[in-house]
């Protein structure tokens, strides 16, 4: 697909989000109040302002993407070469595991030294040191600054109640 | 003076001996490992600031590590939603106040009933929440305020620290049976409403923290919204003594999940009337605007449950609720 | 006189000087942790000044702050992950010069900026309280709209790329702020009866899930045997790595304007250190002789913004010295600190107890001293914690920013919500949305919808619109300069078209 075909496409489904968003889920995420206390606008103003502003501006980019009149996009050779999404995904796929489910099942230390050793390894670190002992010395850290300095209780595993950590 | 406090703190070094001698791994006696309480709002304000001292003090007493965690969100209802849940074992506890157990119930949906789901151990401290104007107000009392309201329909502006508080939902209701058609101006934060009674946006305003303006001149006191009159100025209405709806005791106190055993109701209930009565908490609620005001389980319970059901009335009353 | 000297005295004893070490230490360590700020360290320690003498918990509070700011400019600069919000604005300079080996250089850029900041906000505060606080006091709901719209109209000009796209990212992050209870009536608003949103969307997961979780991200997409390198490299010359004396020179004038701007909008409740930081940086840009140069690593660039979010820090003790009231959570925390020590600022502390007032005055400076000497032995130090590889630094600032982001509310939910945001801001900038812009839609929206309303329930309280405006003299003026304002940058705008110059790519993310 041509890229300027693919960013209208791309418009196009934001326009479509948009759309259900204004039309759809705020009414439902927005009730009118108690309706008695004469406060002026609806709490639903300021949202649907923005949500039908976020369409019109879609409308105007997918216009113009269309014509063709964005002018070229040469920004950022930082964000050029060769990418690989499928890997971010991965990591962020597991920085939510763990955020959701892990540290509440080992607790923030163990999770954290899990969560970061996989991290590594799906990074392409292979050695020992890199594996084991960096997500150790990390968690220590951890547990230093937060723990012991500023008095923070971390969660606490719901699997082994008796560790301290 | 001084010998009371020598054998307050020899009797407190005893405690914290015994505690430390049969709490030794002896897991049938109550604390026999470190307790936490919750508090449910963000560390640095009042609350957290109160049970901080607390969990200093009861540290002492029961010979045990009393960790204080900050599960702030949905105005408090988060941290006390979890203190509900918790096993009732005496070693999650939590810190209340009013908005949490009173107001947010009522309007919010939150996943506890406050009149079931929990223990309350103790009250600690009550807080004024005095009606305030600008010195140079064109009224000087109470009294004067409600007649400019009356002749000046809808002139009358006037605020409080939180939409839909106990402060904001007592005064509202004060001024419908007083006949006053004022302006509530809605703002978040004691500070933005000072900020708005110096500057001019509101006449009046509903705060617990005054002591600044006040020393300075800037502002007056006119009335007190809880039952209590304010301890230095006596002589003021009180929103009890006009037989208003809602006079509300803005309150701190210590709950736990229901079903707690009598042993740990009883040991916490000792133990805050002891801190309560020291010298070094006393100095701590001078400094942080509050009012000592120690108040047993029992009666403590009876009262927030007397609380919550006039709150709810004034509310249908108001139409707020169905 | 005696009161001033007594001041004085007290915070050149020797312990106050070491709390002001440590505070600076600890400050400058923990505002380099992304997720971690100094606020949420403050607060996590302020019931600890209850064992502490005054004269020790107080300068160290003051001393962590200034510290902090420094401290999270440094991850910025080197890493393109700022350790606080308020840093956003120096990577945008700072990281392109980090990037040809000129870290060094930023680094010492950013540390005289924040200290020129500091110290300018400073003397205003000792010398022009009351006067300032005078002013800001007036400023009621409808001046605060003026001013964001202010804001607004200076910072869309930060976007460079389609107009279209910055509209979509601002009024994204207004969506986003309004999640929570309606300002006005107290209703639940798109919270879908989960209480973990009642309060709106945390702003540390927001902004460090927005600026430092998108930017690991866009970078791990890069192939494996470059996150096997660092992430910058420096220079070994000498000029690479120190700022001269010319160069700091020419630095003035920008210095001077930008911790203006940053003491007027500290002096005023609620905008806060980051919005002054990119109003400063664009008015940088705006006025500079080199507006080509910004984006692509000047130093204006850096020492603005870093200029105004120091200087907002001093600013705001204005507001609560004058009055008692804090302009911002910093101020709330330092007036929680000064009531458990017994004094309750305001103009009578002035009149009746005005030592510890000095105090703290005499500390402020001195912290900004000692910030300047400790900040120039960090520098090296920082230099070495970025030698890890990526592949070992980006999974520990994950880890880090969990622990942060969990510390402040002692909830998951917002890990989860920051890794989410990580993800939507990484997603932003493949499709080359200004995510800049949609955090500041977040930051400034609930302040003008809250001032909006309240000003519409004011101006229904008062006879119509015209006696409204009336009765209020800073309006007036407000609105006057708004009109010039509007009026002089439409101008300068068809000159700009007529001149024809090519707009500039410049990176948004």
């Amino acid at each position: 697909m041509r890229p300027d075909r693919r960013e209208a496409v791309q418009v196009a489904a934001l326009l479509v989000l948009a759309l259900v968003f204004g039309l759809v889920i705020l009414p439902l995420g927005i009730g009118l109040g108690y309706g008695n206390t004469g406060t002026g606008l609806s709490p639903r103003f300021m949202p649907q302002l923005a949500t039908a502003g976020i369409a019109i501006a879609l409308v105007v980019g997918l216009v113009q993407t269309l014509v063709g009149a964005t002018p070229t996009d040469t920004a950022a050779a930082r964000l050029s070469g060769e990418r690989h999404p499928l890997r971010v995904l991965g990591a962020a796929a597991i920085c939510m595991l763990f955020a959701s489910v892990g540290f509440r099942l080992l607790g923030f230390y163990i999770g954290g030294a899990v969560m970061v050793m996989v991290l590594t390894l799906l990074l392409g670190v292979r050695k020992a040191a890199g594996v084991l002992l960096f997500p150790i010395m990390i968690v220590a850290a951890i547990y230093l600054i937060f723990e012991l300095g500023l008095q923070v209780r971390l969660p606490k595993s719901d699997w082994f109640s008796g560790v301290p950590l | 003076m001084k010998a009371a406090a020598l054998i307050n703190a020899l009797s407190i070094v005893a405690l914290a001996v015994g505690a430390g001698c049969s709490a030794e791994n002896d897991a049938s006696v109550y604390p026999s490992k470190p307790i936490t309480i919750v508090v449910p709002f963000a560390p640095g304000g009042g609350g957290d600031t109160f049970t901080r001292a607390i969990a200093l003090q009861a540290q002492e007493m029961m010979g045990t590590k009393v960790f204080v965690e900050n599960r702030a969100g949905g105005s408090g209802t988060i941290g006390v939603g979890s203190v509900a849940r918790a096993r009732p074992d005496g070693y999650t506890l939590g810190f209340v106040s009013s908005s949490p157990v009173v107001m947010a119930p009522h309007l919010l949906n939150v996943p506890y009933d406050p009149a079931v789901d929990l223990t309350y151990l103790a009250r600690f401290v009550v807080t004024v929440n005095p009606v305030l104007a600008r010195a140079d107000a064109p009224f000087k009392s109470y009294d004067e305020m409600l007649e400019f309201g009356r002749a000046n329909p809808g002139k009358l502006r006037w605020s409080t620290a939180g939409i839909n508080g106990a402060s904001h939902i007592a005064t509202l209701a004060a001024f419908e049976q007083e006949g006053v058609a004022a302006t509530f101006v809605p703002m978040q934060g004691s500070s933005e409403v000072m900020a708005g009674l110096l500057g001019g946006t509101v006449d009046v305003g509903v705060i617990s923290d005054y002591a600044g303006p006040l020393a300075a001149g800037d502002i007056q006191v006119l009335a007190e919204i809880g039952p209590e009159p304010i301890p230095e100025l006596p002589e003021l209405p009180t929103f009890k003594s006009r037989n208003y709806p809602l006079a509300p005791t803005i309150f701190y106190g210590i709950a736990g999940p229901a079903g707690l055993p009598a042993e740990v109701i009883t040991k916490w209930g000792e133990a805050l009337r002891v801190i309560t009565a020291s010298d070094q908490f006393k100095d701590v609620a001078a400094r942080l605007n509050g009012q000592v005001a120690y108040l047993e389980h029992q009666q403590f319970e009876a009262d927030i449950k007397r609380e919550i059901d006039t709150m709810g009335a004034a509310l249908r009353a108001l139409g707020m609720l169905e | 006189m005696d009161a001033i000297l007594e001041g004085i005295s007290l915070s050149f004893s020797f312990a106050a000087l070491a709390a002001i070490i440590v505070g600076v230490i600890l400050g400058q360590i923990l505002g380099s942790i992304p997720g971690l700020t100094a606020a949420m360290a403050v607060a996590l320690l302020v019931p600890f000044s209850f064992y502490f003498d005054p004269w020790i918990g107080i300068p160290m509070m003051l001393a962590m702050f200034k510290g902090s700011l420094f401290g999270s400019s440094i991850p910025a600069i080197l890493l393109r992950t700022p350790g606080t919000p308020a840093a956003a604005a120096t990577l945008i300079d700072g990281n392109p010069l980090a990037q040809r080996g000129k870290g060094g250089k930023a680094l010492h850029t950013v540390l005289y900026a924040s200290v020129f900041g500091d110290t300018f906000s400073d003397i205003c505060l000792i010398f022009g309280a009351s006067t300032l606080a005078a002013i800001a006091i007036r400023f009621g709901p409808s001046e605060y709209v003026i001013l964001i719209l202010f804001a607004l109209l200076s910072l869309v000009s930060l976007n460079r790329g389609s107009p279209w796209k910055g509209v979509v990212a601002i009024l994204g992050g207004v969506l986003l702020a309004c999640v929570g209870l309606d300002p006005i009536t107290g209703t639940e608003r798109l919270t879908f009866g989960n209480p973990e949103l009642f309060d709106g969307i945390g702003l540390i997961p927001m902004l460090i899930g927005f600026l430092a979780i998108s930017e690991v991200f866009t970078q791990l997409e890069q192939p494996l045997k470059q996150l096997g390198e660092r992430t910058v490299t420096f220079s070994t010359r000498r000029e690479d790595n120190h700022l001269s004396g010319a160069e700091r020179r020419a630095l003035l004038p920008t210095l001077f304007r930008a911790s203006a701007i940053g003491t007027v909008i500290g002096s005023l409740p609620g905008l806060g250190s980051t919005v002054a930081a990119f109003v400063a940086y664009n008015e940088a840009r705006r006025t500079a002789k080199h507006p080509e140069e910004f984006g692509h690593g000047s130093l204006h660039g850096v020492a603005a913004p870093e200029a105004a979010n120091n200087a907002v820090g001093g600013a705001n003790l204005i507001p609560l010295l004058a009055f008692g009231i804090p302009g911002d959570v910093a101020a709330a925390l330092i007036l929680g600190a000064l009531l458990i020590q017994g004094i309750t600022p305001g103009p009578i502390a002035f009149r009746d107890n005005p030592v510890p007032i000095y105090a703290i005055f005499a500390a402020m400076l001195l912290a900004n001293l000692v910030n300047y000497l400790i900040g120039i032995g960090f520098i090296p130090l920082a230099k070495r914690m970025v030698s890890v590889p990526k592949r070992l630094l980006f999974p520990g600032v994950l880890i880090f920013a969990s622990a942060g982001a969990y510390a402040m509310r002692g909830s998951l939910f917002d890990v989860q919500l920051m890794f989410a945001f990580g993800l939507m801001g990484w997603l932003m900038a493949k499709l080359r949305f200004p995510t800049v812009l949609l955090l500041i839609g977040f930051i400034l929206t609930p302040i003008l919808e809250r001032s909006g309303r309240q000003t519409l329930i004011l101006v229904g309280s008062a006879d119509g619109w015209l006696a409204f405006i009336a009765s209020r003299p800073v309006l007036m003026i407000l609105l006057g300069i708004l009109g010039v304002l509007t009026l002089l940058i439409l101008r300068q705008r068809i000159k700009m078209r007529y001149a024809a110059i090519p707009e500039e790519p410049t990176d948004s993310s």
